[in-house]
């Protein structure tokens, strides 16, 4: 997912747990834009107030997004925190302060990438008595319950592309040319992604049976 | 859940569901971003460098003075003695907002008149995202339930039939009691602002708002996950009342019915007396006798059904005064049950109303979230959400932060957020019964 991605209006509300608040000068609005912030000088001081009010209204739904990722409480906290600090620090060259939201979602979309990344490669260096690297916390566990727990480990054995697909379609309930624009991807590449990912995991939770 | 989208949806959304509203733990920033701050522009614009110097200098000395005049403002506020319910700030407020659900959906209209819809609003501005009215035949939504996602509701839908009362001042139509209540799916997309509406296989159970000698739907629950509906059903006595929990995929249901004296929900007024822990298996209850005393209790919902009593535990009781007990939520941990409680005084008339956190383990009170006590009758009050460590909660309570000892005449009541002794109303959030509204 490009860094710049382009932030339509839709797109800009597309975060569960984006709430949005009474706009003031630093502060994001619903849609993740920042007022005050376009123009003028810009400081330590007004980005950290910046980007601290976009964590605000945002970082619930980006853990949310997260956690359907990588299944980890812990893991989506950390990814969602990383995007942020990411954000703090590439906050001056940021040209188009109105797409913060999409650089942060594009980070912490990264960084689910990574984590699963991480967890492939220690599981193959983990031995028999070792805890598996993708175990899941047990309170986590506990509030999804089996069944969704299949369903989404299942989904995490998917190809990044198509585990992004699906999310954007059937969590975030975006449109094909809405997920065409956030993945960078033509509206046939989103279509023809989606199906083949959702035969897949078809075939993936049959063979759990 | 048959089709492999409808599985992954549900996943999705138990997986959302396990990070409540105002969860989010602190922002920790660096100190410093790595690079050193300025006025991106253009390339050709090569004269920004000669002001980058002057401009951090600028900002340095802006953020020195704005840190001094915080740290004044802070040691005068710590000077002062606590003042534990003073005038809300916008930033307080704002994040008082943010910290629940983003969106609710509410029965607009006052009830006893025909043709409920149904509103989906932003919790922090009250605006209008959707709205949906019921298909036909219907004629009126009548209770709304929504899961632990922000976007996921159930709605029950009752026909009308008219009524020759001969009185112009008398309702023309009245709910139809021999109809059933139809129950149907509401997904919103905020990306699209749109709100889609599926009829749910659920069998349809006896319509009709409760009424006195009138089998009614006391209230309904979706699960978290979306994927179970508990139904409360109140009929008029020696018949027992019941609550049903029915798959909202294929409509499988399972009934326990309550053996013995006391009632479920409450007769008089039509509130919600079910709730959900995190689980999807844990239903709280509220169980009581008489106009004096109510409880919760805890049904495991996988269980077989059968006698509600045997196959629930009690979890909690309180006193109650006035004429409803008010809604309960129990937190998603099942750990904690939050119920208000209300106690009379005849002379002079006056009553005490308590938000109250109980062990749902000992059943013993663990905390008071909430106190006001003013003259008069005591109304209701009610627990409509609560976040996964009860210290948020979104209350039916009079409009004023908790009062302390002060007696409050004739309070009027609102929809808000409750947290610590802040009380924030929520934008355009009203409800004639609590059933009329769901996060």
């Amino acid at each position: 997912v490009k860094a710049d991605i382009p932030n339509t209006a839709k797109d800009r509300e597309l975060l569960p747990g984006g709430t949005g608040s009474q706009r003031t000068a630093g502060a994001p609005d619903r849609a993740g834009t920042l007022a005050g912030t376009g123009t003028g000088p810009i400081g330590v001081a007004d980005a950290r107030t910046a980007v601290t009010a976009l964590y605000q209204v945002h970082a619930v739904g980006l853990i949310r997004l997260a956690i359907i990722m990588t299944g980890d409480r812990q893991a989506a906290e950390d990814v969602v925190q990383e995007a942020f600090c990411g954000l703090f620090r590439r906050w001056a060259h940021l040209a188009d302060k109105d797409k913060a939201l999409s650089y942060v979602r594009s980070c912490a979309l990264n960084g689910c990438r990574s984590e699963l990344r991480r967890r492939i490669r220690n599981e193959r260096r983990a031995t028999r008595d070792t805890v598996p690297a993708d175990a899941e916390s047990a309170e986590y566990a506990a509030l999804v319950g089996e069944e969704h727990r299949e369903v989404l480990a299942a989904l995490r054995r998917l190809p990044g592309r198509q585990r992004e697909a699906l999310v954007f379609r059937f969590y975030l309930d975006l449109s094909e040319p809405e997920i065409a624009a956030t993945m960078g991807i033509s509206q046939g590449t989103v279509k023809s992604t989606t199906s083949r990912a959702l035969a897949a995991l078809g075939r993936l939770l049959e063979e759990d049976r | 859940m048959n089709t492999t989208e409808d599985r992954l949806r549900a996943a999705a959304l138990a997986a959302a569901g396990t990070v409540a509203p105002g969860s989010a733990p602190p922002l920790h920033l660096p100190d410093q971003p790595a690079r050193r701050f300025g006025v991106p522009g253009p390339p050709h614009r090569r004269g920004w460098r000669r002001w980058a110097a002057p401009l951090a200098a600028a900002a340095s000395v802006i953020a020195v003075v704005a840190a001094s005049l915080a740290i004044t403002s802070g040691g005068g506020a710590r000077a002062r003695p606590p003042v534990p319910s003073g005038p809300e700030t916008a930033p307080a407020r704002a994040a008082a907002l943010a910290s629940v659900p983003p969106y609710y959906l509410t029965l607009t209209g006052y009830s006893g008149q025909p043709h409920l819809h149904a509103v989906l609003r932003a919790s922090a501005t009250g605006s209008v995202l959707a709205s949906v009215t019921p298909p036909r035949p219907y004629g009126t939504f009548t209770h709304v339930s929504g899961a632990a996602d922000d976007r996921t509701f159930v709605l029950a839908a009752q026909r009308w039939v008219p009524v020759p009362t001969g009185k112009k001042s008398a309702a023309a139509q009245r709910l139809d009691n021999a109809a059933r209540t139809k129950f149907f799916l509401l997904r919103f997309s905020p990306t699209a602002r749109t709100a889609r509406l599926t009829a749910l296989p659920v069998p349809m159970e006896p319509g009709g708002l409760p009424q006195e000698g009138l089998t009614g739907l006391a209230g309904i629950a979706l699960s978290p996950d979306g994927s179970k509906l508990a139904i409360a059903i109140d009929r008029p006595a020696p018949l027992p009342p019941e609550i049903t929990v029915a798959s909202v995929a294929t409509g499988s249901e399972r009934t326990w019915v309550w053996q013995g004296k006391g009632w479920i929900g409450d007769h008089m007024d039509s509130f919600q007396p079910l709730s959900w822990a995190a689980d999807g298996r844990t239903l709280a209850f509220q169980q009581g006798h008489g106009f004096v005393t109510a409880g919760a209790r805890l049904l495991d919902t996988d269980l077989p059904g059968g006698n509600l009593r045997s196959s629930s535990r009690p979890a909690a009781q309180w006193h109650f005064a006035g004429d409803n007990a008010g809604n309960i939520a129990i937190t998603p941990d099942g750990s904690k049950i939050i119920a208000p409680v209300t106690t009379f005084q005849r002379h002079p008339s006056r009553s005490v109303l308590q938000i109250t956190e109980f062990s749902a383990t000992t059943g013993k009170m663990v905390r008071v979230a909430g106190h006001w006590q003013y003259a008069g009758t005591a109304g209701g009050q009610d627990i409509l959400w609560t976040n996964p460590s009860g210290s948020t909660l979104i209350v039916i309570s009079p409009d004023i932060s908790p009062a302390g000892h002060r007696y409050l005449p004739n309070p009027p009541w609102a929809v808000s957020v409750l947290t610590g002794d802040q009380l924030t109303p929520l934008p355009r959030a009203n409800a004639h019964y609590t059933g009329e509204i769901a996060w």
